[in-house]
């Protein structure tokens, strides 16, 4: 009665954790984009790496703890570093991003023998995703979304026009703050299937599909949303299939539609 | 040195925003250099000055977007972003996100405070929160429209809406109708000077149109390099000698009259 693949745990996890972290990623995504700011995660994902790596370097078991702590400081350092300095924002992430993933590549040199693991985070693994990421992948769900809801009007006033939000009574720092820490966190968990390469794919392309058929913001976050998940599943499914890493199976997924909404949008024109 | 308060002021009138002794600087340079001004309720005042000569930043610090280096600046007694003053902001020429399919219906949602949870809410029973507002600036059928394909003037309109929703004490206008078309603005005075004389909003505009000034002004400041050149009625500082005293060259000004 189901398919062959909902027999193996692994992918009951890979899938759950799919459907748990996609519609947070695709929500956040609608403003990463608005606020150009896939360099930002692109910099908080490659910069994980070197989380990863000094976790194996020490010897911690667990690396989501190294991943999230990493995660978390990269994006606080760009938002101090850019507060304190006249540095530009590209440059900052620029530095940080190389920076980082030079000290990875170090460290996995220096280590031997991890090249399997290496290959996984960069490209995500279904095997790898374990009952704590689910876990911790349904409280991200919990946590980050109510957060997304509760400063939605904050977060579309803060991408319109900062000086018009604060105006409007909005603490504009601690909204920015609170952005780039859920923005990391969901970064963090969602490597295990995208990997660091990948992990930008899964904020940015369906947000960008929503936008080519959504009439207002409102679609524009359900469609996003939903445009996630979508990608997420079919992905996941499809890197059983054809027995290749989930982060391109998911992002080609993601391309897909946005080729598709494209079309639609052009047909529709027309 | 410190500069003359406004002179044509009543005893009874209460301070909207008061700045003392008032210094910005951004790194190495000064932006604003000891500005002592204070702006009473009810007022219409207009800052000109040269590209670059700090009106936008002293705007910027009544708002509370930008500290202070040195001094104070208070409105309506408290610290500017702390809350209770109601403040409006109309910010120049907004370059509108695209990526963003928010409506003017959604914009407008996110103005007030009793319709910030919009995403729950069924659009309609929005509608009557701002339909006073767009009636005025004729908006109504514009709602559905994603503000980034709306044209200058009507972005324009959508933002002096948003900003005025709220009621606000005191509105900050940033070059707000520049590159607008005569007739919108116009309209877009009408609406402030009603809202600044009928319950006493007081305004605070950067510009570069000084027969605008002339026409809607209660007050002027002159600022060049980062000081008060001049204040007063605008029949006191649009002059040739003043305008010399900011701008560097001699202009006399075309002034409207009622």
């Amino acid at each position: 009665m189901f398919p062959e693949f909902l027999n193996y745990s692994f992918m009951q996890r890979a899938l759950a954790t799919a459907v748990l972290l996609s519609p947070v990623c695709a929500l956040f995504g609608v403003f990463v984009t608005a606020r150009r700011m896939s360099f930002f995660s692109d910099t908080v994902g490659h910069g994980a790496l070197a989380g990863v790596a000094l976790g194996f370097l020490i010897g911690i078991q667990n690396q989501i703890i190294p991943l999230f702590a990493i995660s978390v400081a990269i994006a606080w350092l760009i938002f101090i570093i850019k507060e304190k300095t006249e540095l530009v924002a590209d440059t900052i992430m620029a530095i940080l991003l190389s920076g980082l993933v030079a000290l990875a590549i170090l460290i996995f040199s220096y280590l031997k023998g991890f090249r399997g693991e290496l290959h996984r985070y960069l490209f995500g693994d279904i095997l790898s995703v374990g009952k704590t990421d689910v876990i911790l992948s349904a409280i991200i769900l919990l946590i980050v979304g109510a957060v997304f809801f509760r400063y939605l009007s904050a977060f579309s006033l803060i991408t319109i026009n900062e000086e018009l939000a604060h105006a409007s009574g909005i603490k504009t720092r601690f909204i920015d703050f609170v952005f780039i820490t859920a923005l990391a966190v969901i970064v963090a968990l969602s490597i295990r299937l995208l990997g660091i390469i990948l992990v930008t794919s899964w904020l940015v392309i369906p947000a960008a599909s929503a936008r080519n058929v959504a009439n207002n913001l409102r679609q524009q976050i359900i469609y996003s949303a939903v445009f996630g998940v979508a990608s997420g599943i079919v992905g996941t499914i499809a890197s059983y299939y054809i027995d290749c890493p989930s982060g391109p199976c998911i992002s080609l997924t993601c391309i897909a539609i946005f080729v598709v909404t494209v079309l639609w949008k052009i047909a529709r024109r027309t | 040195m410190e500069q003359v308060a406004t002179k044509t002021v009543a005893v009874d009138k209460k301070t909207a925003v008061e700045i003392k002794d008032l210094t910005v600087r951004f790194g190495e340079k000064t932006v604003l250099d000891n500005i002592n001004l204070k702006i009473f309720e009810g007022d219409f005042v207009a800052l000109i000055g040269p590209n670059g000569s700090g009106k936008s930043t002293l705007l910027k610090t009544i708002l509370g977007m930008v500290q202070p280096s040195c001094g104070s600046v208070t409105v309506y007694g408290r610290p500017p972003g702390n809350g209770g003053v109601k403040i409006g902001y109309i910010p120049q020429k907004l370059n509108f996100e695209k990526s963003l399919a928010i409506t003017v219906r959604e914009f407008l949602s996110l103005g007030l405070s009793e319709t910030k949870n919009w995403f729950f809410k069924r659009h309609r029973k929005l509608d009557n929160k701002f339909c006073g507002i767009l009636d005025r600036f004729g908006l109504n059928n514009l709602l559905e429209t994603q503000v980034c394909r709306l044209s200058g003037g009507e972005l324009q309109k959508t933002l002096i809406a948003f900003s005025l929703l709220n009621e606000p004490d005191l509105l900050l206008m940033d070059e707000a109708t520049e590159g607008v078309d005569m007739a919108t603005e116009n309209i877009i005075y009408e609406v402030i000077s009603g809202a600044n004389k009928a319950r006493k909003m007081t305004v605070v505009m950067v510009s570069h149109d000084i027969a605008m000034v002339s026409r809607e002004a209660t007050h002027v400041i002159a600022i060049g390099n980062g000081k008060v050149c001049c204040e007063g009625p605008p029949a006191e500082v649009l002059t040739d000698d003043s305008l010399h005293k900011a701008y560097g060259i001699h202009a006399t000004p075309y002034c409207h009259h009622h």
